[in-house]
């Protein structure tokens, strides 16, 4: 077992196996080795004396001489006892880097205290690593399982062959293989090296769920204490010796280019090293044209910016808010394309006895993670390495390849820890940058944008209108529902010609409703925008269930019926709705409904100014069902009372984990209804900094 | 030339209008201390001057000759003080990022009112962001590291 300060220290490591086998068999002062802008000399020395700030960047000492015994793509075993787990998946505080190991810890039957968790470099090996779409645990739930369980058979096969048993007699347990007929036992770290000299072997079984001892427990998060003490690496903190700093002023429209600029001003700030203007080239719009100045430090940087006056061409389209909203308002008055249809709605709606219709407006929004875009390249002698917070290690790498001329296979990408994601850090711009102003400066460079630049050149939560139009009967039933969803693309920052929306969008709480209504028909129809769309915490699903949601709880005042059993009625048998690209499972909707009802604060009596209102949704595959207490005062200032929440998303790997991802979503949900709409004019961002 | 003085460590910056944040990040080398907005108006640069919490963004090292620094690294020899250790206890930090600025706030609070209550604490605590919504733990570890650990 490790002690506290070992662990501490094995937390943080975030280099790759032969990076540190690079540092730990080099000599001499001035040698950087992967993210720790530190030296063999700084390591030694003594921090305990000085408030912490011993080595350079206060940072862990770099030198380990844990060997390690690779059992597969995901386990490894230390001489020192440690379990190195390899997480391939990015860390954005959804807590991957603790449950994904969960994952492999609990088949490979290792003692959690002994494990360390190690982050993938951007490698095909791995799978998937575009970590999007809340897709991470249900889509690794069994092949982390898999990997855990292979290496455990192989530490035990060791065993075997060791102690001259049948591998049958011997138990994995706690990181050991015991056998119970003799009490002989063999440690994993004694076992390593024969370990890994054995097959794999295909198709290991697996536990089954009653013998889980790590997947379903409430488990701290892996990196929270070194979080704690500043010690956890970000993508802003990533360092080499010799880099640059870079700060990027960028066309404050998308497709913009510089006229000119005060180059010699730049230069006069102290510090300032060069002026490079980047150009998109191919990559336009995911990449935007800038003009970047590399300084000795990030403030320096940000000075030559300032002074660099530079003078734009507008872009040749380029929308302003209220114009872009008639447009939308127009739009869903009329038919747009059909995506899903069952009855006769036309029919249905002009014979009913009255009908009930509403519009829902949602804005653009910025993902605002608390660091913003951050990467740091260093690109010499036909290769490219890169540390950055990308949610998409590969995809940065093969649009880093692009922009410099490189293969892929030459370019790797050291993925840290992110100060928030949220979907923004799904695009490899900023990565881009650095990439291509290294290969430039011939020197590594580290771009840092400022929360300015990040809430201007963002790739924005689509702005969006809904109708829905209900055709009810003299008892007030719902005998039709009409919807029409009108936003712009994400995929135009792929295929710009594109406008309408896809498949992938509208499963997102649109053509897949859950309601079995005789007549119902969803429409979707797309408008041009001039900004860049993207992945933003949930995407479509958070303007299709506010509407959709809202509309219901509406539907129900308007016709007397409370909202819940409207709702559940609307519904109606649990079933399969395969529909479009998610699948939806009425059952566990209708689970969560009845559980969130059942809680306490569904159904009591509230005061005039306050109210009560429920909504449920499925979104990527999991169940909500939101019960929330709102007053609103005589200024009409909202207050939360209270917030009542029913979650399915399968087996839970680690409670606490997901109950703190429930807790951040409330918040982050209601930080975008009250605080965060993004506005533009003529193609310019309204907004820019938190004020 | 300014000579100050972090984490009881003497540094040098040449640039007077330089913002603490940068002399703190790029000059001592000292990572902890985040940048989030540059105008004081999200709280993950929060440092101790003299005692007291001050955004680093917005503060000129000109102004701290003779002033005693301390960063999230400076708060305790072993990430010991009752508010890391509270921290950890209730699994506050999400990505993280904002945190250090959070714990610095809280010292500072925890200074002046050994005892705060929901509204001192959220009184205290309105500057500092934290786009992962963990403000429900963050009031749980001061409560918890207020009442001394309980």
């Amino acid at each position: 077992m490790l002690g506290p300060d070992k662990r501490q220290r094995w937390q943080t490591l975030n280099v790759s196996r032969r990076d540190f086998l690079r540092g730990a068999s080099a000599t001499g002062a001035g040698l950087v080795i992967g993210i720790y802008g530190c030296s063999d000399d700084d390591a030694e020395d003594d921090s305990s004396s000085d408030g912490g700030i011993g080595n350079d960047g206060g940072l862990p000492p770099l030198v380990e001489t844990v060997g390690y015994d690779e059992l597969d793509a995901w386990v490894a075993v230390g001489d020192d006892g440690s379990i190195r787990i390899t997480v391939h998946r990015s860390e954005m505080g959804q807590g991957v880097r603790t449950s994904m190991a969960m994952l492999v810890a609990e088949e490979l039957c290792a003692d959690w205290n002994d494990v360390v968790v190690q982050q993938a470099t951007g490698d095909s090996r791995y799978g998937d690593q575009n970590t999007d779409a809340s897709a991470s645990v249900r889509m690794f739930y069994e092949p982390l399982r898999q990997a855990g369980a292979q290496a455990r058979e192989m530490l035990i096969a060791a065993a075997a062959d060791e102690l001259g048993v049948d591998a049958s007699e011997l138990v994995a347990e706690d990181s050991e293989v015991k056998h119970e007929g003799s009490g002989e036992s063999r440690t994993y770290a004694q076992l390593a090296k024969a370990a890994a000299e054995q097959d794999a072997p295909s198709g290991p079984p697996l536990k089954s769920e009653g013998d889980f001892r790590l997947i379903g427990k409430a488990t701290k998060g892996i990196d929270a204490c070194d979080i704690t003490m500043g010690k956890a690496i970000y993508g802003i903190d990533a360092e080499v010796e010799g880099m640059l700093h870079a700060s990027i002023e960028r066309s404050p429209t998308v497709g913009g280019s510089a006229m000119s600029y005060d180059e010699e001003a730049a230069m006069a700030v102290a510090g300032v090293r060069q002026v490079i203007k980047l150009e998109p080239g191919t990559q336009g719009p995911i990449l935007q044209e800038g003009v970047a100045v590399l300084a000795d430090n990030t403030w320096a940087a940000m000075q030559g910016r300032r002074a660099l006056e530079v003078q734009w061409t507008p872009a040749s389209f380029s929308e302003t808010t209220a114009d872009f909203r008639v447009q939308l308002a127009d739009a869903v008055k009329e038919a747009v394309d059909v995506q899903r249809e069952q009855g006769d709605v036309d029919a249905a709606l002009a014979s009913a006895a009255r009908t009930y219709e509403a519009e829902y407006q949602g804005p653009y929004l910025s993902h605002a993670p608390m660091e913003p875009p951050v990467a740091l390249a260093d690109v010499s002698n036909g290769k490219a390495e890169i540390w950055a917070p990308t949610q998409d290690p590969q995809r940065a790498a093969a649009q880093v390849a692009l922009a410099i001329g490189l293969d892929s296979s030459d370019v790797t990408v050291h993925v840290t820890l992110l100060g928030g994601g949220f979907g923004r850090k799904s695009q490899p711009d900023f990565v881009i940058e650095a990439a291509k102003l290294s290969q430039e400066a011939g020197a590594p460079v580290k771009v840092t944008w400022t929360r300015e630049d990040d809430t201007r050149h963002g790739f924005y939560r689509a702005e969006s209108r809904q109708l829905l139009r209900a055709g009810l009967d003299d008892a007030g039933e719902v005998t039709a529902l009409l919807g029409r969803s009108v936003f712009p693309s994400i995929f135009k920052i792929f295929v710009p010609a594109v406008v309408d929306p896809q498949g992938f969008e509208l499963g997102q709480g649109w053509n897949n409703w859950p309601f079995d209504i005789a007549n119902m028909r969803a429409e979707s129809g797309g408008n041009r925008s001039s900004l860049r769309i993207g992945w933003w915490r949930s995407v479509c699903n958070t303007f299709h269930a506010f509407s959709v949601g809202s509309f219901i709880d509406e539907l129900a005042s308007e016709t007397g019926q409370d909202t819940v059993e409207l709702f559940k009625k609307l519904v109606g048998e649990p079933r399969m709705v395969e529909e479009g690209d998610y699948d939806l499972d009425a059952g566990r909707l209708l689970g969560v409904v009845d559980r969130v009802a059942s809680m306490g604060l569904w159904g009591t009596d509230v005061p005039e100014g306050e109210g009560i209102g429920f909504a449920a949704h499925s979104s990527f595959q999991s169940y909500v069902a939101c019960v929330m207490h709102v007053a609103v005062d005589s200024e009409k200032k909202l207050t939360i009372k209270a917030v009542d929440y029913a979650v399915d998303c399968g087996r839970p790997v680690n409670p606490d984990g997901i109950e703190a991802q429930v807790e951040g979503g409330l918040v982050y949900g209601l930080t975008a209804a009250l605080y965060s709409e993004i506005t533009v004019t003529d193609g310019v961002v309204d907004q820019g900094n938190f004020d | 030339m300014v000579m100050l003085k972090i984490n009881g460590r003497d540094v040098e910056v040449d640039d007077p209008t330089m913002p603490l944040l940068w002399a703190i990040r790029d000059i001592a080398g000292l990572k902890g201390t985040k940048f989030g907005c540059g105008i004081s108006q999200c709280g993950a640069c929060t440092v101790h001057v003299d005692g007291s919490a001050v955004r680093s963004c917005i503060t000129e090292v000109g102004t701290l000759e003779g002033k005693e620094v301390t960063t999230i690294e400076g708060l305790s020899e072993d990430g010991d003080h009752p508010l890391q250790v509270a921290w950890c206890d209730q699994n506050v930090p999400q990505c993280g990022y904002c945190q250090a600025g959070q714990i610095m706030q809280a010292a500072d609070l925890l200074s002046r009112k050994p005892s705060p209550t929901d509204a001192d604490i959220d009184d205290a605590m309105r500057g500092n962001i934290c786009r992962c919504g963990t403000y429900k733990r963050i009031r749980a570890a001061i409560h918890q590291a207020a009442d001394g650990g309980e």
